[in-house]
């Protein structure tokens, strides 16, 4: 399945793209995503997933911990958003 | 002892050209705290319903809170409380910066003020000196050199500030009162300020603010920023501040073409990464480490040298979502020349939004426009518009009236494009991407605020009191109800409203700051702080209730209500009003039918006397 992401503060600097698209196998989860990145663009990936304290991951718009965190199902055409906190408004 | 008050009210009646000054009641503190349990209580009490907003009888009360002036951090805000020109019913409007904590240096606790000037005057404050000073000449002048030229006057430079543009002397309902590029600036207090021919307050003072127990306050203090800098959004807030486009967007919620997508084209633009390009320095309220503010400047495209302190993501929002355009340069241009003119953003931009609109439907057409086009994704007419709202001149002069108001003259289904509540404009956020915070722009009792029950866990993901799903109406009239409360009993100390919308500060420590600060035991425990806070909502309910407000004015426009959100992250959601709407008024005890509190709900929180 192909997937639309979609990158911004650490994440842009780490993999050096603000969108991409990635292309797993059915059936994926987040945490299948997560390591597809980690092993393109290095642990430096995975370990901003797990040390950004507050960091959102919107699945489709919404927050991952509502989808079963990093069990959180994907399918084609889904879009993930890598958004370190932001707050004010 | 009892600190943190200057335990001093001014009273100025503009009409008589007479000060007053008054102590503060005791009962008061207790029952109120301050800063907006203070402004709806006076104002409940000293207006009559019907009083006319531009009339002589309305006032303008200015506060900073108990904790204003102290080295608290994000406690040296002030509010202005009045009745709005452009709701008809009871208003606050609140401001960073600077004037906040001059006004307790001046050894004030509130200005209360009332009449109207025979002519322009300014009002001088200085240390217990108080004048009305000729202001003819600044008339006509923006904000930025109406600073400059009092500043000369007065022969100094740390003099503070708060002052209207020729928005507010001409009467635009949206109108702000502008503090050194901070502003109140929604509701049309600037308006309120032209009507009494006052251009501006000017206040300097020498003083301090005395604290019931020292020791306990420093240790509370520590305990404050101990808990910002553990913070992990304090860093990110402290950079970028309210840059925060590409999370709207990211969420489909972003109003675009007033309210009818949800995201705007190009809005990579707009993003955070783009402003701090941008960034010449950082700036700061009195007393608050967390510096969000930022000048920003441009020095390339059709904006070229333009500059501000800002813009903040609603400004950002004003002038890119509403037109269907992200020109980075434009929401700086129009963020410095709003501030300039004295005009609130927030209603500019979404009037200018709801134009667009009217244009695209051939309801107004170039003969209305003086020949601007406008139409989506085209830009360049906004700065004119600006100018013509400010000035009241061609479309400017309806403009100026708010959506509902212009809406209501222009007919020909106008009516169903001004996005508001209670004559309010929506800001930045689309209800049916944010059910809770839709629900609390639905209720507040101002019209449509984001700032009075701000959904921090619907908008930031923030998990506290619990996780919830933006996109779903079920459980939302208590978590509503909760997020208002909460900010109502901050409120009355003041307290930035971006700190609790981020955690950044416990309801404990502000607890502790409160008593060590004031002496007052109460204000230690958080059940009484959610009682007042509850209190406050109430009595601002009353308020309205007495002007007449009721359920039928808790409505979003036919669009949110039963127009989908076409594409994107909030694809397909509606705002389900009557089942929220049910839901609070549950949660909040009001009547359902009415939405007005009942008899008994009134009498738990000591307000029996609104029954009278």
């Amino acid at each position: 399945m192909k997937l639309e992401v979609l990158f911004f503060g650490k994440f842009r600097d780490i993999t050096g793209v603000s969108r991409t698209e990635a292309v797993i196998e059915d059936g994926s989860r987040l945490a299948d995503l997560v390591n597809y990145f980690g092993a393109q663009y290095g642990k430096e990936f995975a370990e901003n997933v797990d040390g950004i304290p507050g960091l959102r991951i919107l699945v489709n718009g919404r927050e991952y911990y509502l989808l079963g965190r990093m069990e959180a199902p994907l399918s084609d055409g889904t879009t993930v958003v890598f958004l370190p906190p932001v707050a004010g408004g | 002892m009892t600190g943190g008050y200057q335990n001093k009210v001014l009273r100025v009646d503009l009409t008589k050209r007479k000060f007053t000054e008054e102590p503060l009641s005791e009962a008061l503190i207790h029952d109120y705290i301050g800063g907006r349990g203070f402004g709806v209580k006076l104002l409940y009490d000293d207006l009559k319903p019907g009083t006319d907003p531009l009339g002589e009888d309305n006032e303008l009360i200015f506060t900073a809170g108990p904790l204003a002036g102290t080295n608290a951090q994000s406690f040296s805000r002030y509010k202005v409380f009045f009745k709005s020109p452009l709701t008809g019913g009871y208003f606050k409007s609140s401001s960073g910066g600077q004037f906040g904590a001059e006004l307790k240096f001046a050894g004030l606790d509130l200005i209360i003020i009332s009449g109207i000037a025979d002519k322009p005057v300014f009002l001088s404050i200085n240390d217990g000196k108080y004048e009305l000073r000729d202001a003819e000449y600044l008339w006509g002048l923006d904000c930025d050199d109406t600073h400059t030229l009092i500043r000369e006057e007065l022969s100094d430079n740390n003099v503070k500030i708060a002052c209207i543009g020729p928005a507010g002397e001409r009467g635009v309902k949206y109108a702000g009162i502008f503090s050194e590029r901070r502003a109140a600036g929604r509701g049309g207090g600037g308006a309120v300020m032209g009507a009494k021919n006052l251009k501006a307050i000017a206040i300097r003072g020498r003083g301090k603010v005395e604290l019931a127990d020292k020791q306990a306050y420093a240790a509370a203090v520590k305990e404050q920023v101990a808990g910002y800098q553990a913070n992990p959004q304090f860093s990110t807030f402290s950079q970028s501040g309210t840059w925060i486009a590409e999370a709207l967007n990211a969420m489909g919620m972003y109003p675009t073409k007033n309210f009818r997508e949800g995201f705007v084209p190009e809005w990579e633009k707009l993003e955070s990464s783009e402003y701090l390009k941008l960034l010449v320095r950082k700036t700061r309220c009195y007393s608050c480490m967390v510096h969000c503010g930022s000048i920003a400047k441009i020095a390339s495209g059709r904006y070229a040298g333009s500059w501000t302190e800002g813009p903040e993501y609603e400004t950002i929002w004003a002038f890119s979502g509403p037109v269907g355009h992200s020109d980075i340069g434009l929401t700086i241009a129009a963020d410095k020349y709003c501030d300039d003119m004295g005009l609130d953003t927030i209603s500019t931009g979404s009037t200018i939004g709801f134009a667009y609109e009217l244009y695209e439907k051939g309801i107004i057409t170039k003969a209305d426009t003086g020949g601007l086009e406008l139409t989506y994704g085209n830009s360049e007419p906004v700065m004119e518009l600006i100018r013509q709202i400010a000035w009241r001149e061609g479309i400017g002069d309806l403009l100026a009236e708010g959506t509902r108001e212009a809406g209501r003259r222009i007919g020909k289904g106008a009516e169903e494009c001004g996005i508001q509540v209670k004559g309010l404009e929506l800001p930045a956020y689309d209800p049916r991407g944010a059910k809770s915070h839709g629900l609390n722009l639905l209720t507040a009792n101002i019209g449509a605020d984001h700032n009075t029950g701000y959904a921090p866990q619907e908008v930031f993901g923030v998990p506290i009191p619990r996780e919830v799903d933006r996109l779903s109406s079920e459980d939302k009239g208590e978590l509503t109800k909760w997020n208002q409360d909460l900010t109502a009993f901050l409120e009355t100390g003041i307290l930035c409203s971006f700190m609790p919308s981020m955690g950044m500060l416990s309801e404990d420590v502000y607890g502790r700051l409160l008593r060590s600060a004031t002496g007052v035991k109460d204000f230690e425990d958080t059940a009484y702080l959610w009682k007042i806070g509850e209190k406050i909502t109430n009595l601002e309910r009353m308020f309205n209730a007495r002007e007449g407000f009721g359920r039928k004015d808790d409505t979003f426009p036919r669009r949110l209500r039963e127009e989908s959100v076409p594409e994107g992250p909030s694809a397909g959601s509606v705002f389900e009003e009557k089942d929220m709407l049910d839901q609070y008024y549950k949660a909040r005890g009001w009547d359902i039918e009415t939405g007005v509190p009942t008899k008994e709900k009134l009498e738990e929180l000591d307000l029996g006397f609104t029954l009278k």
